[in-house]
């Protein structure tokens, strides 16, 4: 019986550039496809926006999680007719009989209610990362002050898993403030606006973004670089 | 034998009817050409076959009826004589030498050079000699020439005859647990789905026709005043309508998709029979990555996400926002209602198309717009506008810019406000408005 010919390994997806050079340089090459990235920070959107322009136009499909609804589209400066943007329902209380009968039944979308205000949004991500069929996916998940616990580290460790088995670059845009993934992000990083000391502010003077490694499996810790 | 049917309109309808006649048949516009081979036994000849293609057509009446040899002749024979033709095998010269040349497909240039030679009818065309024709005016003239003559060798491209894509169940008992209703739609979809896979052909919407129990079991009866159930209990039946962003067939897909969907809203009533319609179809496009490049991202399995999503959370959940004039920002999208078959507008979206290069990447912040504007309390020091109270956190200002002033709404709700951007000691970069008519600070977007 002659041996089947070796199937040639899947080419992997490359790194996708973030759209500055310097940045490129301290995340080796861009961001990493399989790992969940997390951004803190004020600039973190800014930052995913910038990769989703590169997304579009390196062909690669991208998707946005609104979690918490305040994406603008119209000041966004991207494709949106090639961009999915998914808005999950934010929880409400549950006005009728029948809503709480399919409750108490488990309907999907009533289990995810009965998880958070983050959780939609959780859910919506994973079924997005199990499709494969995304190069690029952010995560806007509504954490904070006053909105409720964040999910638990093994939520973070299951996005991750599927964002590794899809091949797909998974940024996570969750608290402002601090890091939540935890171990589960293969990377983390502060952003940060720099507003330059002008006399006046007319016209508004564009900001500078100053960018913070605050955690990366392997390399040097702490780096940061900014972008203008 | 080819029969040709003139239809009072291009009715692709109407046209369909004549699948009961003969199951192959050919639409061109107005035009239904049938092959009636071996069918002569079935209909007993020509009168017998006309009778049947007006029972077909009943009410309504055909314009012209004829049965030739070819299509040209029948075709000719149907449009140029009102009453049934039937013109014999090798009688197609001589029936047609009568006809005039206009019948004949003249490209105008031809036209013009054909009609100072005198000729008026077919018969004039036809008796001119073959070679002459091919010396003066080509290819062209040799095709019409034959057509004068009564020869047309052009087959008939036959339709495939269109089957009904529904598939209709009545339950043993009236079902009122989703549990105990799935079976029902799954044997359901294993019908409809096979006769869309053996067309290449996959639903783009999906119709699901519950029949409802008029009966409401006693814990679930519904407030008197509630309108979508008393309108579901009065026509004892409720429709819901999947669109999915591109042409699927997979069954277990489906029934996932319609199981989302009733668990989102179910029926309020026991179901006592179904239906499932795929009013929409599409060519099912398969996904094919190269052996050796890089893996591309399969565009069904992404129209799978979003079709779940869709049922998931609702259809506006997933739709794109449209981009719109407005002054205040929060206005400037709006999300638009699900409209059925997006397809063309789908499948464009989801092909890696060459995008234009993007712009060099700039700082500019992305705006986060407030789904509802905040209200901010304003702290002053001595009459002086200092900062804003948010909750338990205080926006103290460092630079501010602005005001920038919109107006609108003068023919309904007048408003006005100030905009202005706020710089924050931490970095934040806010857009804040001073509504004019109310006197508030609202918050509107925090640049991140």
């Amino acid at each position: 019986m002659p041996n089947p010919a070796p199937r040639p390994p899947d080419a992997p997806f490359a790194r996708l550039p973030s759209g500055w050079r310097d940045l490129d340089g301290v995340l080796g090459g861009g961001w990493p496809p399989g790992e969940l990235t997390e951004l803190v920070g004020h600039g973190r959107a800014s930052l995913a926006l910038a990769a989703v322009r590169q997304a579009q136009s390196a062909g690669q499909p991208a998707a946005w999680v609104d979690g918490p609804g305040g994406f603008c589209p119209a000041t966004a400066g991207v494709d949106l007719a090639r961009l999915t943007l998914v808005r999950p329902p934010l929880v409400r209380p549950l006005a009728r009989a029948r809503d709480a009968r399919d409750a108490r039944d488990g309907g999907p979308e009533h289990r995810a209610r009965r998880r958070g205000p983050s959780s939609a949004a959780l859910l919506a991500a994973d079924l997005l990362l199990r499709s494969r069929a995304f190069g690029l996916l952010v995560l806007d998940l509504p954490l904070g002050e006053g909105r409720g616990a964040p999910p638990a580290l093994a939520a973070w460790f299951r996005l991750a898993r599927q964002a590794s088995r899809a091949q797909s670059v998974l940024l996570l845009l969750g608290d402002a403030e601090r890091p939540v993934a935890g171990s589960a992000a293969g990377l983390t990083l502060r952003a940060a606006w720099r507003h330059p000391a002008a006399a006046t502010w007319e016209p508004l003077p564009s900001p500078a973004l100053e960018v913070t490694v605050l955690r990366r499996r392997g390399d040097p810790l702490v780096r940061t670089v900014v972008l203008s | 034998m080819i029969a040709c049917v003139v239809l009072p309109s291009p009715d692709s309808a109407l046209a369909r009817r004549l699948f009961a006649v003969s199951p192959l048949l050919q639409r061109e516009g107005e035009l239904v050409f049938l092959d009636d081979r071996g069918l002569e036994r079935l209909h007993g000849g020509p009168a017998g076959l006309f009778a049947a293609i007006r029972r077909a057509l009943a009410p309504q009446a055909p314009l012209g009826l004829a049965l030739a040899a070819n299509r040209f002749t029948a075709e000719v024979a149907a449009r140029f004589l009102r009453r049934p033709v039937t013109v014999r095998e090798g009688e197609e010269a001589l029936f047609l030498s009568r006809l005039p040349l206009s019948a004949l497909p003249l490209p105008p240039d031809l036209a013009r050079r054909l009609l100072p030679l005198g000729l008026e009818t077919l018969g004039d065309f036809a008796s001119l000699p073959s070679a002459g024709i091919e010396r003066r005016y080509g290819r062209a003239g040799v095709a019409l020439h034959r057509l004068a003559r009564g020869l047309d060798a052009r087959g008939l491209l036959a339709e495939r005859e269109p089957q009904e894509l529904m598939v209709e169940r009545q339950l043993e008992s009236p079902v009122d647990r989703l549990p105990l209703l799935l079976p029902a739609l799954e044997e359901a979809l294993s019908r409809l789905c096979p006769l869309l896979s053996e067309q290449g052909q996959g639903a783009t919407r999906l119709a699901l026709e519950l029949a409802l129990d008029d009966v409401l079991p006693d814990d679930e009866a519904p407030p008197a005043a509630s309108p979508v159930t008393a309108e579901a209990s009065r026509s004892r039946s409720l429709r819901r309508e999947l669109s999915l962003p591109d042409a699927e067939d997979r069954a277990p897909l489906l029934l996932d998709l319609l199981r989302l969907e009733l668990e989102r809203d179910p029926p309020g009533a026991a179901v006592v029979a179904l239906r499932l319609q795929a009013p929409g179809v599409a060519p099912l496009a398969r996904h094919q990555n190269a052996l050796f490049g890089e893996v591309a991202r399969d565009a069904s399995r992404r129209a799978e996400a979003l079709a779940r999503l869709a049922a998931l959370f609702g259809p506006r959940a997933v739709a794109t926002p449209r981009l719109r004039r407005a002054h205040r920002l929060e206005e400037r999208w709006e999300v638009p209602e699900p409209a059925p078959a997006p397809i063309s507008a789908t499948v464009a979206a989801a092909r890696p198309a060459a995008a234009p290069s993007p712009p060099a990447p700039a700082t500019t912040p992305m705006l986060r717009v407030l789904p509802v504007p905040e209200e901010l309390v304003p702290l002053t020091v001595g009459g002086q506008l200092t900062g804003f109270r948010r909750g338990r956190h205080e926006l103290r200002i460092v630079r501010a810019h602005g005001p920038r002033r919109l107006t609108g709404g003068w023919w309904r709700e007048p408003w006005a406000r100030d905009e202005y951007e706020l710089l924050t000691p931490d970095g934040a970069l806010y857009r804040v408005g001073r509504d004019l008519q109310a006197q508030r600070w609202l918050l509107l977007a925090e640049a991140d």
